[in-house]
């Protein structure tokens, strides 16, 4: 139960720390402990479990006069842009996600049941990005839309469009790093269009790599082909400030060193007494490794 | 988990068999009181204060808890992942190629119960 809270909590923290570099309108903090922006009106999406329930706050906003809610132009200039406006709308969803999961953090387990279903609702606020989108023909604009799709609805075709489209542009980078884990069904495929096709040599060593990683268990052959490719070819790769040839090394030793058939390493240590000994001592047994812990 | 493994050591106490563990709590005291209480007979390595994020569990690479490995007396590994049934199942076929035959049965209602 609670390992599984800390995967939700640990999913939303990402999404909570991929804000876009537009810097969002300033938010303050109402006597309510609700987030607002900066002219007093509740953030745009706000409490959008209701408003997904009923539908009524967010046709009054749509009802509204067609604005975007979130942005309070200030009158002296000219109005937003596409791309700012989608970057208002996600940064004012990550401001919502944090405040929800600080407000997790602090229930109890019984309220975190209730709680739950009040998450902010991501693809209400995608519905609004996607208008955005519609109306615009700026690549930068549909650029933005996807990724937070990607990012917080782990739309398959988002991700799918960033990765074999996008996939040198450095916010889609990331992207490909975390596609096994966004969409699991279809992220082989679209790592290996992606490496097979004429992205510039970054991105395919990214996804060399992604996939390597990827396939590590289903596909321990062709994935440690990848990793020692990547490590051989591409090793000083940087992304996230870290070497693609340091990033492959875990990986590729579990493949060496941990498969089936192979020796296990030995492992020197403390046991709970303070007493150390060797998982060697135990050679001439069969022997269970059982990594545990008490939570 | 606790039961089933008790139970299991417990059967095959007098055979070449043993379970490690890789103990990943920060809290040394409090992990010390739990396998008191819980009755953990085997022997375990700590990871160390950091956790989950501790050198053992670094070394092999360990992504989620539990993760299981089954070695053969040569020390090679010859499962992985293995949990409950087919944890017994895997000690039994190595214990068979020592020719030693073991019949793992546990009692369903206390041994396999969660503990959690």
């Amino acid at each position: 139960m609670k390992a599984k809270w800390l995967l939700v909590l640990a999913a939303a923290l990402v999404v909570a720390c991929q804000k876009p570099t537009t810097p969002p309108a300033p938010v303050g903090s109402s006597p309510d402990g609700n987030a607002v922006a900066s002219d007093g009106n509740p953030v745009a999406g706000e409490k959008p479990a209701e408003a997904g329930k009923t539908g009524e706050a967010v046709a009054k906003t749509e009802g509204s006069g067609g604005e975007v809610p979130t942005t309070p132009a200030k009158p002296t200039e000219p109005a937003v842009n596409g791309a700012e406006q989608i970057a208002t709308l996600a940064s004012g969803f990550s401001a919502e996600i944090v405040a929800f999961n600080e407000k997790m953090q602090k229930a109890t387990a019984e309220e975190r049941r209730t709680l739950i279903s009040e998450r902010p609702d991501a693809s209400a606020v995608y519905a609004k990005i996607k208008e955005v989108m519609d109306s615009s023909d700026d690549p930068q604009v549909r650029l933005e839309g996807l990724l937070f799709a990607s990012q917080n609805l782990r739309d398959a075709d988002a991700v799918e469009e960033l990765v074999t489209k996008h996939a040198s542009n450095e916010k889609v980078l990331p992207l490909v790093m975390q596609i096994g884990r966004m969409v699991p069904r279809k992220a082989e495929g679209i790592l290996e269009s992606l490496i097979n096709s004429d992205a510039d040599p970054k991105a395919k060593a990214v996804g060399m790599f992604a996939l390597g990683d990827l396939l590590q268990e289903s596909n321990s052959a062709r994935a440690e082909e990848l990793l020692v490719r990547v490590t051989k070819d591409h090793g000083d790769v940087e992304i996230g400030g870290r070497k693609l040839s340091e990033m492959a090394a875990p990986t590729l030793f579990v493949i060496q060193r941990l498969g089936i058939g192979k020796e296990a390493p030995d492992i020197e240590a403390n046991d709970l007494d303070g007493v150390s000994f060797k998982l060697s001592d135990y050679r001439g047994k069969v022997v269970v490794i059982d990594f545990w812990g008490d939570w | 988990m606790f039961p089933h493994e008790r139970s299991l050591v417990k059967q095959l106490a007098d055979q070449p068999f043993a379970l490690i563990g890789v103990n990943s709590d920060r809290d040394l005291d409090q992990i010390r009181q739990i396998v008191k209480d819980k009755n953990i007979s085997w022997r375990s390595f700590w990871n160390g204060p950091e956790g989950t994020g501790g050198p053992i569990s670094k070394a092999w690479n360990v992504r989620g808890w539990p993760t299981i490995y089954v070695l053969d007396a040569k020390g090679v590994i010859r499962y992985k992942g293995v949990r409950g049934p087919a944890m017994d199942k895997a000690v039994t076929a190595l214990l068979a190629e020592m020719d030693i035959t073991v019949e793992i049965k546990h009692d369903e209602e206390k041994d396999t119960e969660s503990s959690e």
